[in-house]
Formats: structure tokens, sequence, C-alpha cells
């Protein structure tokens, strides 16, 4: 049944949110503490919350005019796309350069430099399902913790374990992103590999990932004898990073709860350096930055995360890169996304100032029904 | 579904890979359909496998389809390991380590049989080697592996007769039985272990067209001076004959079927709505194109709409899968597009539709 849209005209979302930016603007910013209050009482799976419904909801506590939600992809990411579309061989050229200078960089990317200009919109949709998963987990929001993402961040340290020996010191080598720059040999490979396959995950089965995008791949094994096994340098720069982080924070709880705030984090910082007009490698740094946490994680086992990350994410990302959809209105969405997760916790996450992966609107119903009976 | 499209493979691997010299059954020769050698020409991957891929790349949980991708991966990968050592001339060493073996499936998937607890009985195989097994059984049925006794030893006798008992379906007959007739106890991985010791292993059949798939794939591609195309003896990083994995798709095919078996079929939602927009996009104007609208409909008739615009994405991701052009409609007001397919997934569809007509097979 149809809540915004009719069911036959998806496609109409263009054209709405286009009469809505205006001018005159008609959508209000859902400010903090309503995303805050709409995270409280948002109750069950998405396509069954009284949030959603074609009736739409209340504006606020003390505010009972009916509202739709609509989101965006956040707009920094606007100037990747622009990049993309005008300025490729630049672009390429400066990706090209600051190969040079990354341990192993030049080696594991030969003859696929043009999988550089590519982001993996969909394993960064997975990256960020996982990390929303661990934030809302450690707000006890529900029970999924976003596991995979923390046995990807212990196993990149126990590769590097495996290859330092006995000399390995979590610390000092957390830093150091030259360790896997010469490859792996078989036998280690196989023995971090074992552990792990005894737990459920089978690293080998990551690296036929490099086969579809070397870029994000986390592995690449050589195709000649003697068959070395190689870890994308991005990933393990992704990896210091991250380390960086926690070591940064005041007060911090184990990793195992961390993980996800700070991978979204490392994400914000990316997001960020892409408005410093000034520096000219800024689009590259992006893209190198991306590849490494889309490579640095390895681990897909949970449904109901990939469906906030993957479809979630990635959906906004595709309608905005093909159709130019500024805009999506949530109650469709969640209809179609039926996810366990109470979607306005998730919204608020990937609403957070840090980031700001998404960006989260209101507009009055009557303005919204109007504008699609007009269409 | 999976298993017509299973059937199909069959016919286009054989009338593609395989020709027919001197009266003797053999492989084309490396390098693509630009290439000929003593008068017979290389593969034309174009015409049925490449759309034969495109119209079966599933986007289910890749994980789930996991354990057959590596299967597959071992196997090539060791097959070409094996003819990169007699490029180089080392004659010795390809009898060794050239096929997948037990040691390989323990490390996959852990051991056979369960060591008992309070919920599993003692004995019991284990789920990942069952699959495992009725991987082996479909891929010795379509030829595509062969059982060695030793290190280079063709068990010719023990695989014929295990075929005799394929073609007679007794491993489907006695795949639930109980005690020793249970076909776990007679069937290929099996005998992987009670060889294991003499170095049983199975090899993929290189003379069944896997050899020139390989070398299209990993060697050297046609056109290089002084280069004999499909030579592995050292690295290429030019765009292979064959750019396509081929052997992921069959081995996601073949799960799906055996998940048809095991009534869970992967990706059943998603080839339904493959072959309607196929069959949208062939009833439209100009034979390749569907209205936007009708593509997310299509992807909410068979409750997948959540996944619709992801498929936009997925060849970033997947080079198996077919790529989606999106067009504005000139002029069109409220704003509309179209969705172009590429030909190569259309093909599939109209191959498909090509041998129904023939045989009335839907």
């Amino acid at each position: 049944m149809r809540r915004v849209l009719p069911d036959n005209k998806p496609t109409l979302d263009y054209e709405l949110w286009k009469s809505i930016v205006g001018p005159p603007s008609q959508y209000e910013t859902v400010m903090k503490e309503d995303r805050h209050w709409l995270s409280q009482i948002d109750r069950g799976s998405s396509e069954i919350s009284d949030l959603w419904m074609k009736e739409g909801r209340d504006r606020s506590t003390n505010d009972t005019t009916k509202v739709f939600d609509f989101i965006s992809l956040g707009s920094m990411f606007d100037s990747w796309f622009e990049e993309i579309e005008y300025n490729k061989p630049d672009l390429e050229d400066r990706i090209e350069q600051k190969i040079l200078s990354i341990d192993g960089a030049e080696k594991y990317f030969e003859g696929e430099m043009n999988s550089l200009l590519e982001i993996n919109w969909i394993i960064l949709g997975r990256v960020i399902g996982a990390a929303v998963a661990n934030i809302g987990a450690a707000e006890k929001w529900w029970t999924r913790k976003g596991r995979d993402a923390y046995i990807a961040l212990q196993f990149w340290s126990n590769l590097k374990r495996e290859v330092v020996g006995q000399r390995y010191d979590a610390t000092h080598h957390a830093k150091d992103s030259t360790i896997l720059a010469n490859g792996i040999d078989d036998d280690k490979w196989q023995e971090v590999g074992d552990f792990y396959r005894q737990i459920g995950f089978d690293p080998d089965s990551e690296i036929l990932r490099s086969v579809g995008h070397r870029a994000s791949s986390p592995f690449w094994q050589e195709n000649h004898r003697p068959n070395r096994y190689y870890a994308n340098p991005f990933a393990v720069i992704h990896q210091k990073s991250l380390f960086a982080k926690f070591r940064g924070v005041e007060d911090p709880e184990e990793l195992s709860k961390e993980h996800g705030k700070l991978t979204l984090e490392v994400l914000g910082d990316a997001l960020k350096c892409l408005r410093k007009r000034d520096d000219h490698d800024r689009f590259a740094n992006f893209a190198i930055k991306i590849h490494g946490m889309c490579a640095f994680h390895i681990v897909r086992t949970d449904q109901i995360q990939q469906k906030i990350g993957l479809h979630l994410f990635s959906n906004l990302v595709a309608r905005k890169m093909s159709r130019d959809v500024g805009g999506s209105n949530v109650p469709d969405i969640a209809k179609q996304l039926k996810t366990g997760f109470g979607l306005a916790k998730v919204l608020k996450i990937l609403s957070d100032k840090n980031h700001k992966i998404i960006q989260w609107n209101a507009v009055e119903k009557e303005i919204v029904d109007n504008i699609v009976n007009d269409l | 579904m999976p298993k017509i499209e299973l059937n199909d493979f069959i016919n286009y691997w054989k009338s593609s890979m395989i020709t027919e010299i001197d009266g003797q059954l053999s492989n084309r020769p490396p390098g693509g359909s630009g290439i000929e050698v003593g008068g017979i020409s290389g593969v034309d991957y174009n015409s049925t496998l490449i759309p034969w891929c495109k119209g079966n790349s599933v986007s289910v949980d890749q994980r789930t389809l996991d354990p057959y991708r590596q299967i597959f991966q071992i196997l090539i990968g060791k097959a070409r390991n094996r003819l990169t050592l007699i490029d180089q001339g080392n004659l010795k060493d390809p009898m060794l380590n050239s096929g997948l073996d037990f040691k390989d499936l323990e490390a996959l998937y852990g051991e056979a049989q369960a060591r008992g607890s309070r919920k599993v009985v003692a004995g019991d195989f284990s789920d990942k080697w069952e699959k495992a097994e009725i991987l082996f059984v479909n891929l010795l049925r379509g030829k595509h592996i062969q059982l060695f006794e030793n290190k280079n030893t063709h068990a010719k006798v023990i695989q014929e007769e295990l075929v005799q008992q394929l073609n007679m379906g007794i491993p489907e007959k006695n795949w639930a039985a109980e005690g020793d007739e249970k076909w776990m106890f007679h069937g290929i991985c099996s005998f992987l272990k009670k060889k294991h010791k003499h170095g049983a292993h199975l090899r993929i059949n290189e003379s069944y067209g896997w050899e020139t798939y390989i070398r299209d794939r990993w060697g050297a591609p046609g056109g290089i001076p002084g280069i004999i195309a499909g030579n592995l003896t050292r690295k290429h990083v030019d765009t292979p004959t064959m750019n396509i994995p081929l052997h992921f798709v069959l081995a996601e095919t073949l799960a799906r079927a055996m998940g048809s078996m095991q009534k869970t079929e992967w990706g059943k939602n998603q080839s339904k709505i493959r072959r309607d927009m196929a069959d949208n996009a062939l009833d439209h104007p100009l034979k390749n194109r569907i209205n936007l609208n009708t593509f997310y409909m299509l992807f909410s008739k068979h409750s997948a709409a959540h996944m619709a615009d992801s498929f936009f994405l997925r060849h970033t991701d997947d080079k198996t899968s077919a790529r989606y052009e999106l067009i504005e409609i000139t002029d069109s007001n409220p704003k509309q597009w179209e969705v172009k397919f590429e030909p190569e997934f259309l093909r599939w569809r109209t191959n498909q539709r090509i041998r129904s007509r023939t045989e009335g097979v839907p």
C-alpha cells in the first residue's frame, strides 16, 4: 500500500525532492533533540514502526503537525562525485603519484590502477553497517555488536604478529605500515588462516575479492609462482589510523566496544578533508582512505547489518550517482528495507555531526501530498 | 531453474571449448576466436559462455557460496601451477601438489565426521563435507574433474566405477541411508580419505577444455609478437583473452542447484527478476531496455525492492554481473529514465529462448 510515492512510480522521487528543495525551500533539518526523541520512541522493525506510516509522524514532542522524514547522502560526498565527473584524469595522476610513496602499493595495484578511481560503495556500506551495529550495541539498543568488524581488527593484528614473529610488540607494530609490504609466505598465511577457519572465518575466501575490485580487496595472491600473499597497503594504513584514534580516546572502553565509533570518525575525517580546497591531493587521499576502510573490512556474516549498511547507504549513493536524487523519503525506504533494527536509531547514528554520512530532514505531510498529487 | 542453467552450461562448454580433431575430442587452442592453429580456431567466449555468466551471476550473501568458489579456486590454482611449471620446462615438479586432496578439504571444512557431543551423534558427517561431496558428484558427472590415486596416476578404474554408480543415481538413492550403505562411505570424499597416504587427489579435467580456459584467463593474450598465446611462463598484465571468472559463476550455479536439492535454493528470486527484466527488455521497441519504474516494480514483485538500487553498483565488485546503464528519457516530464542492459546479458535470455523453442524445455 502506498505511503508517500505511488508504488508504480517510484522514480517520482527525483521531482519530489526537487520541488521540496525549491525555491522556496520547504524542508527543515531534524534537530538533535528531535533525533534523540525519535530514536527513543521508535519501536519494532522498520516496516511496522508507527513513525514511517502513510499518516506521517508528529513534528516534535510539542507539535502534532504531521511530517514525513527525508534522508540525503551527506553533502560532503558531492565534491567527490563532481571530481569523478569533471576531473578524472588529474585525479588518476595524483593517485598514481601517491602510490609511488606507499610501501608495497606499486606491486599490489600493478595492472589494476583504474580500479583506484572507483569507490566500492557496496563494501563501504557494509563497513558502515558493522560500525552502526557496534555503536547501537554499546548504547544497548540491540544485541548485535558488529562482530564482523571486530574479528577483522583482530585478524590484521594477528597477521602482523605472525609475520614479525617473536619480536612483535602490539603498540609499536600497530604504527608500522611496512611489515606486510613484502608479502606473506604460504606457511605463515596458512597458520593464521587455520586459527580463523576454526571460528568460522576463512581468510582465503577474501582473496577472491581481488578478482573483482583490486582497490578495495584485502588480499591478493600472486597469479604466478611463488604465489606469495600480499595485503592491501591501504588497509594497513587504515589499521594505523584506527589505532591512532583509539590511543587518543579519553577513558576508552575496550576496543570491541569502541571500533564502530572509531571507524565512523575515520570516515568523517576523510570526508572533512574534502573541504580543504588548498590541498590538491585531497581527492587522492580520500580515495586511498576509503579503499583502505573497505579492504580492512574482511568478515561479512550478518545479514541485518548488511541491510542497514549495504542497502540503506548504497541505495542513497546509487540514486545520487545515477539520477542526482537529492533526498529519499523514509516511509518508503522503511517499507522496503524491513530491517530488524530500529530505523530512527540508525538514522541518528548516521546523521551524527562528527561524520554526517547522511542529512536527516523533515517536510510537512500536507506539502508532500500536494506535490505528489500534482506530479 | 539452476538445473536448467547447468544443462545449458554443459552444452555451451562442450560446443565452445571442445572440438573434434581426427575423430578425437580435443581442446581448442588458447588465444580466443581470432587465433587459428592447424585450422582450428580458439574459443569464442562471447556467443554463449560470457552471456551465461551474466545471466547467472548472483548477489546473494557471497559467504553462503564461498566454499564452492574456494574449491574451484584450489582446483584451478593447482592446475595453473602445474601448467606454469610445464611451460617453464620443469618436468618433475608438475607431478607434485597438482590437485585438491584430503588435507585441503580438512583445512577448508574441518573434520569430516563428528566426534560426538550432546547435540551431535559421533560419526555424523559434517554438513560442509556433504556439500563438498555433492559438488564433486556433479563435477564428475559433467566430466570436469578427474580422480588420481597417487601423485600422477589417473585412477581410471575407480573413476569409471564411480561414474557408473552416478549414472545409476546411487548417490541420491543412498544419500540418507543408514549404516554402511550411506553414500558418504563410498563417494569421492571417501576415496580421498582412503587413499590419502598414497597421494590421492582430484584434478580439474584439463583435457576437457579447462587447460584452454586457464591459459586464456591467466596466460599471454593472443596477438603479442613473439609470445605464444596462453603461455604461462611469465606474468601478464594485459587484458586476458577471457576476462570473466567463469569458474566462480559455475561454482555458484552448482551451489544453487545443490541448494535446491536441499530445499534451500539461493538467489531464486534474483533469477526470476533477471529473467523478467530480460523478457521486458526484449519486448521493448529497441530490444535492449526497460523503463526504470518497471525495473523497480520487478524487484518489488519478487520481494526484493531493497536490492534494486544496489544492482547499479554491483559491477564494481563483481566482474561477472551484468552492467546496467541509466538513460534519461529526453523531454520527459516528470523526468523519467530507462535502464539499458548490456548485450551479453540479453544474449543469455535469447539463447535460452532459442533452446526452449528447439527443445521445449522452459
